[in-house]
């Protein structure tokens, strides 16, 4: 039989249990709000039973509290997880892509709206056929030479703003790794005080909310998966110890494991890899091993790889090749993926990549040739490295291919840059053409500038493109990286010549003034006008679809992004109720718990009265 | 599913949020009235809408820049045209009253004067311009048709193509009277009475006159295709004189040998043997003559708007400056200027000087002038001699039979100044005519261009109606349908903002 003080303990027991469950509830109350908060549950359970000499063998001992823990399903942490990446990625693609689009917006002749590239096309045209009425009025000369100005201004603001996005995003990339290296120090941190605490038993039930939200926080970033196993004693494997190894992998390369973590860095390029680049874009690689980390593979996700998809994303557009030969010091490379001196976006010095090692270029020169139809492609570049190659080198490379920069597949900046590239070039070259064959007003020919064009860096002059003619007879030249061609034309730089800028009689309408023709004579003004609709510049359109094409590109991207990030946010949605569902503390489930842990310890505490006037009654009053 | 306070929390929160966009959007719309605000919301709404505003700026700039300009230019043209109908005309009236006989001293005068004053006037109208550019001078806006004041220095080398149609008959007197002036000069018997004589003859007259050479003398020869087809040519052996008074003194007669021709450098003719402009009339021939002029007159027309020529002012060959106004084939090389007035349609606004004013017109009114003041001093000498011969210095016999004899001779040259000017103005009213007939043929054309113009207005009018109603109904929203939307949109918010109020304000707490 057991104590007579045996009911005292049941019952103090009871009371203890209950005490707990309602510190437990009051708990759970005070985190109603608290942000990745799972409710916790006093676990009881009925005590062992004691055998008793008795004819009813044992007897129930009362209640114990086995554990408090956390409510919370590892299943919808892992699915949230898994969703984030997305919404993560499509939410800040979505933020930049609208910023990209502000630029090439267009609300037409409105006061209030923003005139856009069709308005100054349209403009610049329109002042063109005035032109041809009285092309010999130096008033009107200027007019239109000053809506040529808008439209190369125009563009040089475009590029301008795309280059600060570019910047922007950079500096969004360094912050970024700088939050996830943060975020794994703090995970570190948090694994080894879990583990502390559990293997002494229980649950670290508020580190392991910590632990959790941090994860949600990265998971946005990168797409992330996290490891729990417990550590188990290999001699003894049903031993519960109660440590776990805790490992966050992303992008399938390990972070944390328990509590030691590893750290990502952001490397400066000293190499350009599209010719539009600005200086310091970062690279981002691990800092113990130098490994470059993918961030804008194409399996990744998340905002990192949306802000490289922006600041990178060429539409796989880059340059590769097949490598022909190669010397101590040069590389030849053939069938080249890009074969119009328009859509060269290669920088002039970089780097080649080839069997994923890196090769550093200073510059290089391209075969242009002409065949029968009169069209124009490049068959072969010839790279100058740096540094001499090795026999043994040379021989891996025989067959290779070779590529500068990776193939980001998606709409970024450097693909907006080289599509104003290309526009630029074919435009200006064909307008270019046209106004070199005549003379201006005082009869001198004009082939001594061109219309649109650059200013050299080195001495500031402005180019003339004169390199790309072919000399009479023959149908290939070649041509260096840093010869007079359009390859030199870039968005960010363009302008009407200054010849023209300063004296309006420079601009040629005509072959001959004097003779043949007179001061009004335009046939020349003709050919240009063709150039707004009747020829194919660009993309296999006329000049004026530019900004149809880009719209289309960069809405079409936009609206994706839109429609994914509602999706994708929707299903977090969805799948964060799940969780809440499971761990979110109720209101009036915590006051019914209050009601019901309270009766349960008055009962208790009744209980106790009962016991103690069951011991009066015995003690003071039983054989007295 | 275990639904918590939180849950229902979060969840009206994003429904209110749902709903406050759609409140925004409908705002947006509201306030620009348009279905976008930016490309991604539509992208093919957008990219129609580019297209639109481009076909729109295409019609503004024919409907309000190059129609207006083109109508104006044609009525500078319009009426320069009338001008010079009315020149013409005046012409053609004094033409038919110097053809009519008995013409008194006072009627001479007359004429001589209107004729003078027109004269001046016949290419003025060429030099008319539009805002500065002259219209009819082609591409060489800032050239005027004729030369401005007297240029002395100037040369050119001009190639001037005739056919048999150029041969006019004219006729020339030599041996004029000169009235003596004294009696001692009237009786002086080395001073012979002159015979005035008339020589008729086929010339061609080129369009200047005081020329310096005539380049290909040496060589001239005309050609015609004969009955086979083949084409033929037929020398011309010239003979240049500076003058026709020169002619005579070299020659010793104004005769020419048959299949010669004598050009004579001061006038600018080329004078043929009978012979010679019957063959070329039947034969239905056209020559080709090279000359060379230094030296305009002011009120000349330039060559290089009517022949090509060659300005050789500057010595250096490469800045002598050539002008092609026909080219290898003899085709007329034109200047059009043309404005783009609708889609795919150019009106050629210009009108050639050489297709209204003709060259030759001035020298047949210069032509007219002096016919009537030839006319004019002949009778003037007729009457001075009858006033001597009643004058008391000359009553002596043999001045009387003198004076006879000179007013006989004066009396001659009078009846062929007369039977020349009656004959002259009569032929030269059919020269009048072709030349109106040129200048109406212009001034009809400008007209029906007007015409067309009208029409292409009138349509590029309901065009750009057409193409503004398209562009509204692409991205423009009717204000009602937006307002209606709108009210809806903020209907449902207000809603869901009622109802998030309700949530959580009673717990289980507030009822134990």
């Amino acid at each position: 039989m057991p104590s007579t003080f045996f009911g005292l303990t049941i019952a103090s027991s009871g009371l203890n249990a209950y005490q707990i469950a309602l510190n437990t509830t009051a708990n759970n109350i005070s985190n109603l709000r608290t942000v990745g908060y799972s409710r916790q549950q006093a676990n009881r359970v009925a005590s062992d039973a004691l055998r008793v000499c008795a004819k009813y063998g044992s007897t129930g001992t009362g209640v114990t509290t086995t554990e408090i823990k956390q409510i919370r399903n590892e299943y919808y942490d892992q699915k949230y997880w898994y969703n984030q990446s997305s919404v993560g990625l499509y939410e800040t693609r979505l933020d930049y892509l609208l910023q990209i689009e502000n630029y090439f917006l267009d609300d037409g002749e409105d006061a209030n709206g923003m005139k856009g590239f069709n308005t100054i096309f349209d403009s610049m045209f329109r002042a063109l056929d005035t032109l041809k009425h009285s092309a010999a009025d130096t008033e009107v000369r200027q007019q239109f030479i000053g809506k040529s100005q808008n439209l190369m201004t125009y563009f040089n603001s475009v590029s301008l703003g795309l280059r600060q996005i570019q910047s922007s995003t950079n500096d969004e990339i360094r912050a970024t790794v700088q939050n996830i290296n943060a975020i794994a120090e703090k995970i570190a941190i948090l694994n080894k005080q879990i583990n502390i605490i559990e293997v002494q038993g229980g649950y670290a039930n508020e580190l392991r909310d910590q632990r959790a939200l941090l994860v949600d926080e990265l998971s946005k970033i990168v797409p992330t998966e996290v490891s729990e196993v417990p550590v188990k004693n290999t001699n003894y494997p049903d031993m519960q110890i109660g440590s776990n190894y805790y490992t966050v992998k992303i992008g399938g390369q390990l972070l944390v494991r328990t509590d030691e973590y590893t750290t990502l860095e952001c490397r400066v390029r000293e190499e350009k890899i599209n010719q539009s680049d600005i200086d310091g874009l970062y690279d981002v690689i691990w800092s113990d091993t130098g490994n470059s980390f993918r961030a804008g593979g194409d399996s990744m996700s998340g905002t990192l790889k949306a802000l490289f998809d922006i600041r990178d994303g060429n539409n796989a557009e880059n340059f590769t090749g097949a490598i022909e030969a190669t010397s101590g010091n040069t590389i030849r490379v053939t069938n080249p993926s890009i074969t119009a001196i328009e859509a060269m976006n290669m920088p002039e010095s970089g780097l080649l990549t080839i069997n994923g090692k890196n090769y550093k270029y200073i510059d290089f020169e391209f075969e242009y040739e002409k065949d029968a139809e009169g069209n124009y492609s490049i068959t072969s570049y010839t790279f100058r490295l740096e540094d001499t190659l090795t026999t043994e080198d040379q021989s891996k490379m025989r067959g290779r291919t070779v590529s500068i920069g990776s193939a980001v597949d998606s709409m970024g900046i450097p693909y907006y840059m080289a599509q104003m590239n290309m526009f630029l070039r074919s435009f200006s070259k064909k307008f270019n053409d046209v106004l070199k064959q005549g003379v201006d007003l005082s009869g001198n020919k004009t082939d001594y500038y061109s219309f649109f064009t650059n200013t050299k860096t080195s001495d500031k002059t402005e180019f003339n493109f004169s390199d790309q003619d072919f000399p009479a007879g023959t149908d290939k030249i070649t041509l260096k990286s840093s010869s007079d061609s359009y390859y030199r034309m870039t968005a960010y730089g363009v302008h009407v010549s200054d010849a023209c800028v300063r004296d309006p009689d420079k601009l040629s309408t005509t072959v001959d003034i004097a003779g043949k023709n007179g001061v009004d004579a335009y046939e020349l003004l003709d050919e240009l006008s063709k150039l707004e609709k009747d020829t194919i510049v660009y993309r296999g359109g006329n000049a004026a679809g530019f900004l149809k094409c880009i719209i289309t590109d960069i809405s079409v991207d936009t609206q994706e992004s839109k429609i994914f990030y509602q999706n994708y946010s929707n299903i977090s949605e969805t799948i964060d109720n799940q969780r809440m569902s499971v761990s979110g503390v109720d209101e009036d489930e915590e006051a019914l718990d209050l009601i019901r842990f309270q009766n349960a310890y008055n009962l208790s505490s009744k209980m106790i009265s009962i016991m103690t006037e069951l011991y009066d009654r015995l003690i003071l009053q039983t054989g007295v | 599913m275990r639904i918590t306070n939180n849950m229902m929390l979060r969840n009206a929160s994003s429904n209110i949020n749902g709903n406050k966009i759609n409140v925004n959007a409908m705002e947006n719309q509201m306030s620009s009235q348009k279905k976008i605000q930016r490309p991604s919301d539509d992208p093919v709404i957008a990219v129609r809408a580019l297209r639109l505003r481009s076909s729109l700026s295409e019609i503004n700039q024919y409907y309000e820049n190059n129609i207006p300009d083109a109508e104006s230019w044609l009525e500078v043209t319009e009426t320069a045209l009338k001008n010079m109908e009315k020149i013409l005309t005046d012409i053609r009236t004094q033409c038919e009253y110097g053809a009519g006989d008995q013409l008194t001293a006072d009627d001479r005068k007359a004429i001589l004067t209107a004729l003078e004053k027109l004269r001046q006037q016949v290419y003025s109208e060429g030099n008319a311009d539009y805002a500065g550019r002259t219209v009819f001078t082609g591409y060489r806006t800032n050239q005027k048709l004729t030369f401005m004041q007297d240029d002395a220095s100037t040369k050119y080398e001009i190639t001037q193509k005739f056919t048999y149609a150029d041969l006019e008959e004219y006729r020339y007197y030599s041996d004029k009277v000169t009235v003596p002036a004294t009696p001692g000069d009237l009786l002086n018997p080395a001073n012979t009475v002159p015979n005035p004589q008339e020589a008729v003859f086929q010339r061609i007259r080129l369009s200047y006159g005081k020329i310096d050479s005539l380049d290909n003398a040496g060589s001239l020869s005309y050609s015609y295709t004969d009955n086979t087809g083949t084409v033929q040519t037929s020398p011309i052996t010239v003979t240049e004189y500076e003058t026709f008074e020169e002619w005579k003194a070299q020659a010793g007669n104004y005769t020419i040998a048959d299949g010669e021709a004598v050009f004579i450098k001061e006038s600018g003719e080329l004078i043929m043997s009978k012979g010679l402009s019957d063959d070329i009339r039947e034969n239905k021939g056209s020559l080709e003559l090279n000359y060379t002029k230094t030296g305009f007159a002011k009120g000349e027309v330039r060559p290089e708007y009517y022949y090509n020529c060659k300005d050789v002012t500057n010595p250096d060959p490469d800045k002598q400056i050539e002008y092609t106004k026909f080219d290898a084939n003899g085709k007329e090389i034109y200047q059009d200027i043309n404005y783009l007035v609708a889609a795919n349609q150019t009106l050629t606004v210009n009108t050639q000087a050489s297709d209204v004013f003709d060259a030759s017109l001035g020298r047949d009114v210069d032509a007219l002038i002096e016919a009537v003041r030839f006319a004019q001093e002949a009778n003037a000498k007729v009457e001075e001699i009858e006033k001597m011969q009643k004058m008391q210095e000359y009553s002596s016999d043999d001045s009387q039979a003198a004076l006879e004899e000179w007013l006989v001779a004066a009396k001659k040259e009078a009846a062929y100044a007369e039977d020349n000017m009656q004959k002259l103005y009569n032929s030269y009213i059919g020269n009048c005519d072709g030349y109106l007939s040129k200048v109406l043929l212009a001034k009809t054309s400008v007209g029906s261009k007007g015409e067309s113009l009208e029409l292409t207005k009138n349509r590029m009018e309901n065009q750009q109606t057409t193409v503004e109603t398209l562009k509204s109904e692409n991205e423009d929203r009717e204000l009602s349908d937006i307002i209606i939307d709108y009210t809806a949109a903020y209907s449902a918010y207000e809603a869901s903002l009622q109802a998030a109020a309700k949530i959580n304000q009673n717990t289980l707490l507030n009822f134990i």
